[in-house]
């Protein structure tokens, strides 16, 4: 633990030369080849992630720069997701920067450094670099928020972000504050160590810094009640921003949420995860779950602009994610990470589709989706298809997340947890009724005069949505490997320390 | 092997018409002959499976195990008994007329037969699985088929928009099916966890197999607790009463052969889903709330039957009088006991058939007049003399006449019931057999009061002349589903045995009925 071991971070190596050449590209202003080092160094970090979890991990945790970097299986499965949602959203944005006219290689950096927070916050080891790693993500999507400066709704949406971001910060690092007061170290840890104290009312200092920390990361995932900002950010920035905020940024809130809890649980995995004794106050993760699925999908009923209503959706599902938080177990922490990974190809399968048509109509209205099923089969198919993902229909690999979050809670037992999975059965069934209301309009519903005939779609576009919807049915069908990679993922960040 | 084929011959057809072309008449013709083509692969593999079946030997036969996600228990197996046998090919036969029947659609052909024959793959899905995981996959999976074939190829219902009626069937099935998710879940980990206990399965693994947890012992207050969760989660989709309002809706607003699968296989996968959960997983449970499905199933039969009196719209007419017979489904799962259950399975079967015609029939004149009221109806016989007579047979078998399929099962299902007595959970009190017996035999007279006016006044009296040039089932093509309908419901009802002795053996062999024969014997 105490070594330097610096090539362990060679991933994040790689991001980093990468955002260092693209920056001195930029300033040249060979835009092209800020593409180039966007794409290849992401690439190569995922490529050199993989196999590191194949052939350097041998089933236990490495740490590097003296213990505040660590890898397990835990990282290795979130770096890998955030390094496909980082390709996935750069090869969107490719369609995406023709229509616009200046700050191509602006945006491909701040996704280059945002990715890089992201890797980083895998495999944060102690609180200050946590704060950094988030914040290193956050301030790339404050200026992402409001790229298009010249629109009213993007600054809106940036200095919104911006102002509801730097109180979210606050809270952390006042709740990091009260932690280092309480444990006199700044290692996540040091909780675990501390943990007994937690559950029987000791140390209010250290229950009163897990519970701003926790505030601190709600903002990120968007939860009740610090969701505020997701449907006007969502709606005001460019829509792969909106893609790439929904599904990165709120990934690596969870995973820097579970790293917190997990710590909270306790030192070892021997003394039973789900103790609920030592964890009572935990109670509230479900008030908060139920809460935020609920007000997502309620909200999500009543919108008639496509991106608002992804807003409110990704509220909901940050509840369902939240369930599986809540059951504080392996079968829980797994069924996390497997919804995260469905949610990737689903949720950017749809805002693919939602860029392209957006570019052909120029709106995001509903309605103007009416009779896409007759204009645009494919586009109208997978949109359906993303749908019933988030939805949670089978054989798409959303109802295979959202299948392992009820039974993680199911088998938490107990009357709180049987009413969380009621709460969370009928925000299923309210989900599927707007999401079918979009479905209806693409297949039911005749398409304005004025619309286009047809929708160009990029050969860009084309192996993004391709990919999202391969995943989407793989994830649902052939799940074996992948809950595999869940269930390593979980154990490693279950295992003693 | 065979229960592999059945499931993956329309799943097989589906991937095909997604690489089709749809551009003009011979396109859609090919589109058709493919769709029908992969279907009657099922028919004659079910066809297959049903003769095969030996009676003495395994209670689940042609199985097929495959590890699917072993960490979870989650395993792809598929298998027979003697009820999903006859559910099995009940399905094959509706929607090998169904797909005849389809031919009528002219719009986005592709389109309808692709989502047609994915809701086909997932109800043959739930009627083959023996995983519990996989039970609930293929039934989520075709419910969504069936919102768009409602909302895009089917018609107004009275004063519902199609898109209302769309909307409330799969919200309500939505439920229901989330629900029992709940209730299924439960069951799982708690079966596993006894199954453990008793070295069956190793500590930490868990399954769900149904025929592993089929011998779990539940303790009682489990079953108790969780079989309401589980029964009202598939109740919706029986439909029960009061749960029932999104069906006479939903049938009445699809096309014909959405109706005819819809009423004439989907909602039999309500009463299967609780024969499997409920009668082989959770006995207590079963034999403890089933005196209250007695009363409320009495409920069914009159108040649909009712309903169905005062409904002018022909489809609704149907549609209410599906929920009554499901009452009869109801009820002889109520008695809990060997007569009274192969009769409502028995009655699954017929009354599937006989509402699939039903619809078929319905379908065909409505493509012509466009009005399927009654009042606006009157003396069709002449112009279509075929179809006339079809549905006058139908609306025979309905009403409970000898010699149809519908007779020997209901008659099972009264007697069984007679026999039974139903102890209301909670209350100390128990309602004597004779009572719900008497609501159901008063229900045969109000269903025979119903049909035999919509007949009078659809196809017989003064003829309108409005309807002057209508066209008759002529072509082979066009009489083959209503003919093949009508020789199953003729063939089960005046040769019995050759369906209900193998679903009496599937009942038999139920756990809650197994284990009463046993304490009788005692």
């Amino acid at each position: 633990m105490s070594g330097w071991n610096v090539g362990l971070a060679l991933p994040e190596w790689i991001l980093s030369g990468a955002v260092l050449l693209a920056l001195v590209e930029d300033a040249r202003g060979r835009k092209e080849w800020v593409a180039r080092f966007a794409w290849f160094g992401v690439l190569a970090a995922t490529v050199t992630v993989a196999l590191q979890g194949l052939l350097g991990l041998d089933g236990g945790k490495h740490y590097a720069f003296q213990g505040h970097y660590g890898l397990d299986a835990f990282s290795v499965v979130f770096k890998l997701l955030f390094g496909g949602t980082a390709l996935l959203v750069l090869a969107m944005a490719n369609a995406w920067l023709q229509r616009v006219d200046r700050g191509h290689g602006e945006f491909r950096l701040l996704a280059l450094m945002a990715t890089l927070g992201m890797f980083f916050a895998c495999s944060v080891e102690d609180f200050a670099s946590l704060f950094v790693s988030l914040e290193l993500i956050t301030v790339c999507f404050y200026c992402l928020a409001a790229f298009k400066r010249n629109d009213e709704r993007s600054v809106e949406a940036g200095i919104k972000y911006v102002i509801l971001g730097a109180l979210a910060s606050a809270f952390l690092l006042l709740g990091i504050a009260f932690l280092y007061g309480a444990t006199g170290s700044l290692e996540i840890r040091a909780l675990a160590r501390q943990a007994d104290d937690l559950g029987h009312g000791g140390a209010s200092l250290l229950q009163f810094g897990v519970l701003l920390t926790i505030v601190g990361l709600a903002f990120k995932i968007a939860a009740v009640p610090f969701q505020v900002w997701t449907p006007d950010v969502y709606e005001g920035a460019a829509s792969p921003v909106t893609a790439f905020l929904s599904m990165g940024s709120k990934a690596a809130g969870f995973v820097l949420l579970l790293k917190v809890v997990r710590a909270c649980l306790g030192p070892g995995a021997d003394q039973g995860l789900a103790d609920a004794d030592a964890v009572r106050w935990l109670a509230l993760v479900a008030f908060m779950a139920a809460a935020t699925l609920l007000y997502g999908n309620l909200g999500a009923m009543w919108q008639g602009n496509m991106k608002r209503l992804l807003g409110y959706s990704s509220i909901g599902h940050a509840g369902y994610v939240l369930m599986g938080v809540f059951a504080l177990s392996e079968a829980g922490f797994a069924a996390v990470v497997y919804y995260l990974m469905a949610y990737l190809f689903t949720v950017l399968g749809v805002f693919a589709v939602v860029i392209l048509v957006n570019g052909a109509i120029r709106s995001h209205s509903i309605d103007d989706y009416a009779g896409l099923g007759r204009r645009a089969p494919f586009l109208a198919f997978v949109l359906t298809v993303g749908l019933l993902s988030l939805a949670g229909v089978p054989p798409l690999g959303g109802f295979f997340g959202k299948f392992l979050v009820f039974r993680a809670v199911v088998a938490k037992g107990g009357i709180l947890a049987y009413t969380l999975a009621f709460v969370g059965a009928a925000g299923v069934v309210i989900s599927l009724y707007y999401y079918l209301c979009i479905v209806k309009r693409l297949y039911m519903h005749e398409p304005r005069p004025d619309a286009p005939a047809t929708i160009a779609v990029p050969a860009s576009m084309k192996t993004v949505l391709w990919t999202c919807l391969a995943g989407m049915f793989v994830l649902g069908i052939f799940f074996r490997p992948f809950i595999a990679l869940a269930e390593d993922a979980a154990r490693a960040l279950v295992a003693a320390r | 092997m065979a229960s592999l084929f059945v499931l993956l011959a329309p799943a097989v057809g589906c991937a095909l018409l997604f690489l089709m072309k749809e551009r003009d008449d011979a396109d859609r013709d090919r589109i058709r002959r493919t769709a029908t083509l992969s279907v009657i692969v099922s028919l004659v593999g079910s066809l297959w499976m049903w003769m095969g079946y030996d009676q003495g030997g395994e209670r689940y036969q042609y199985v097929v195990d495959v590890d699917w996600a072993p960490s979870l228990g989650i395993g792809f197996r598929l298998g027979v008994d003697g009820i999903s046998i006859a559910m099995v090919v009940l399905t094959s036969v509706v929607i090998w007329a169904g797909c005849y029947v389809s031919r009528s659609i002219q719009d986005r052909v592709k389109e309808h037969y692709i989502l047609l024959l994915a809701l086909v793959t997932g109800v043959f899905g739930v009627f083959l699985s023996l995983d519990l995981f996989f039970f609930y996959f293929f039934y989520e999976m075709a419910v969504i088929p069936m919102y768009l074939l409602i909302g895009v190829w089917g018609s107004r219902a009275a004063q519902y928009s199609k898109e209302y009626a769309t909307m409330k069937l799969t919200l309500y099935l939505t439920t229901g099916a989330v629900f029992a998710l709940v209730g299924l879940l439960a069951v799982y980990l708690e079966g596993s966890k006894a199954l453990q206990a008793a070295g069956v399965l190793q500590p930490g693994q868990r399954t769900f197999d149904i025929r592993l947890l089929s011998e779990a012992v539940l303790s009682g207050g489990f079953q108790r607790a969780w079989f309401p969760v589980v029964f009202l989660g598939f109740a919706c989709i029986v439909p029960m009463w009061p749960l029932h309002s999104w069906s006479p809706i939903g049938h009445a607003a699809a096309p014909s052969s959405v109706s005819m699968l819809h009423a004439g296989v989907l909602m039999k996968l309500g009463a299967y889903g609780i024969l499997r959960l409920g009668f082989d997983i959770l006995p207590e449970g079963t034999k403890f709330w089933m005196g209250w499905v007695a009363v409320l199933c009495c409920m069914n039969i009159l108040y649909g039957g009712l309903v169905a009196m005062a409904q002018r719209d022909m489809k609704f007419i149907i549609g209410f009088s599906s929920s009554s017979h499901m009452g009869y489904v109801l009820l002889g799962l109520a008695t809990v006991g060997v007569m009274g259950v192969s009769g409502a399975v028995f009655l699954m079967f017929a009354h599937g058939i006989m509402t699939a015609l039903a619809f078929g029939l319905i379908g065909w004149f409505y493509d012509q007049t466009h009005t399927r009221v009654v009042d606006d109806l009157g003396g069709m016989i002449r112009q279509m003399p075929f179809v006339g007579t079809c549905f006058v047979i139908m609306a025979m078998a309905s009403a409970g006449l000898p010699g149809f399929a519908n007779f020997a099962s209901e008659l099972l299902v009264i007697v069984g019931a007679w026999d039974a007595s139903f102890p209301l959970a909670g209350t100390g009190l128990s309602v004597p057999g004779w009572i719900p017996t008497i609501a159901a035999i008063w229900g045969i007279v109000i269903s025979a009061t119903y049909l035999l006016r919509a007949v009078r006044d659809a196809w017989f009296g003064p003829p309108n002349p409005r309807w002057e040039g209508l066209r008759d089932a002529r072509a082979g093509r066009e009489r083959l589903p209503f003919a093949g309908l009508i020789l199953v419901l003729v063939l089960t009802g005046c040769f019995p045995r050759t369906i209900a002795d193998t679903i009496k053996n599937g009942v038999q062999r139920l756990r809650t009925i197994a284990a009463a024969g046993e304490e009788a014997r005692r």
